[in-house]
């Protein structure tokens, strides 16, 4: 079982920024510190439901509505805001 | 219909967005649009003072900066203030070059030209780099934070590491009852020395580099592009600086890094280079009145005890205050009189030296 531990630096990939937020918000931190691997655990299912339970976009009629244009909207924010980060100076090599 | 939706989608977008904006620019942990408010603690994280650094020399009150690269860190701020009758401000490029640090001096004085004192570390080894050379190894130079231009300020605005890494800490801090303030670098000695981990001021450091050379290297010599880098370097960011502001003392101190610095330069040939691009600067700099240039190099009994350091560069606090001490009587000055007896016998020390 040891093998198939996780390493953590494959799991911090999977911590964004906004996860103290949401884990605070929803009140996820006891079992965040228990289980680390959650996070990466709901975006792999997260994934395969999106790529699985959706039928192709060209097969598909995209109805345009007020919900749709909120979740576009909101999707459009998230973008923007990801743009940029904040590049941390790690010391070393002087 | 879509014509709706799109303005929908954008009246949203738009509204969100100024929310994020206002949040960033109400509490803006990174001092760019004013100084700190009184109702949270502003963390100074050493690991983004690029960040920040721009927005403390804009805001903070102060009549006198400590800057350079991190071996100017470990001063202590009320030792200078003492010793100087000042108030002072530190802001540090850990890793920094010429540019940065001329720079980040020249935006202070901008502000601040009643500024008393500026004291900056002359590292010898970065002074044969271009006179715009940034670290190539940061990702990101916030450079949209060192200018006028607003709109650039979008970066900064509009992006949720800001937000959801810097602020919303803050808030949370608040919201807990901490005391509000603003993190000082007072503390003297090495500031990344969060952690006793990472203490090794009992010398034992030295285990991986104390291995004496088996041969000799051949040293390589200043190159015409070098001896151009340096007197564009020293003249684009220093001189022209000081010269700006002649009323602005402009204390230029060459730190006394370990021997097993030079040694690194010895084995890499280019401790030659770097004693060269050392006389061709400071000949310059002893031409501007306002400039002062000390150095350290010649107390070999620091530079050659591994216990005064915590690595081959950064020095322990006692070192840091030795040269606050030594610089504020005048000792360990260069002048016109001794610099060539100086830069002899460093020269003579440096290169004789049995690594």
């Amino acid at each position: 079982m040891e093998n198939l531990t996780v390493r953590d630096e494959l799991l911090n990939c999977f911590s964004l920024p906004e996860k103290p937020f949401i884990t605070d918000i929803l009140h996820l931190n006891p079992i965040i510190s228990k289980a680390p691997f959650v996070i990466a655990l709901f975006f792999i299912i997260m994934g395969f439901c999106i790529c699985l339970n959706h039928r192709n976009n060209i097969e598909k009629k995209i109805q345009i509505n007020f919900r749709t244009s909120l979740i576009a909207a909101i999707l459009l924010f998230c973008s923007i805001v990801s743009l940029g980060g904040v590049s941390v100076f790690i010391y070393f090599n002087f | 219909m879509a014509k709706k939706n799109i303005s929908i989608i954008l009246i949203i977008t738009l509204l969100l967005l100024t929310i994020h904006g206002a949040i960033v620019v109400y509490i803006d942990p990174f001092f760019h649009f004013h100084a700190p408010l009184n109702s949270f603690y502003y963390k100074r994280s050493a690991t983004v003072e690029r960040y920040t650094n721009d927005g403390i020399a804009r805001h903070f009150d102060f009549n006198a900066l400590i800057t350079g690269v991190s071996v100017s860190e470990g001063f202590c701020m009320s030792e200078f203030d003492s010793l100087f009758g000042v108030k002072s401000e530190k802001i540090i490029y850990s890793g920094g070059t010429f540019k940065e640090t001329g720079e980040g001096i020249s935006r202070t004085l901008r502000s601040k030209p009643d500024t008393r004192i500026v004291l900056c570390s002359l590292f010898l080894s970065k002074l044969y780099q271009d006179k715009d050379h940034r670290r190539s190894d940061i990702l990101d130079h916030p450079t949209y934070l060192y200018n006028d231009f607003f709109l650039d300020d979008v970066k900064y605005i509009f992006n949720k590491e800001v937000l959801f890494t810097y602020i919303y800490p803050m808030i949370k801090a608040a919201k807990a009852g901490e005391q509000p303030g603003v993190e000082s670098y007072e503390k003297q000695g090495y500031l990344h020395l969060s952690n006793d981990d990472y203490d090794y001021s009992d010398g034992s450091w030295v285990n991986n580099v104390i291995a004496p050379l088996d041969k000799s290297v051949f040293q390589d010599e200043l190159t015409e592009s070098e001896i151009k880098n340096v007197e564009s370097n020293v003249q684009q960011n220093i001189i022209d600086i000081a010269k700006r502001y002649p009323d602005t003392k402009m204390i230029y101190f060459i730190p006394p890094c370990s021997i097993y610095h030079y040694k690194q330069m010895y084995k890499e040939g280019s401790l030659v280079k770097v004693l060269q691009a050392e006389e061709i600067a400071i000949n310059m700099m002893l031409k501007q009145e306002n400039i002062e240039v000390y150095s350290f190099n010649d107390h070999t009994e620091i530079l050659e005890d591994p216990k005064n350091y915590n690595d081959a560069v950064h020095y322990v606090g006692w070192v840091s205050s030795f040269i606050l001490q030594n610089i504020a009587n005048e000792e360990g000055k260069i002048t016109s009189d001794n610099v060539d007896e100086f830069l002899d016998k460093e020269q003579s020390y440096l290169t004789n030296y049995n690594y």
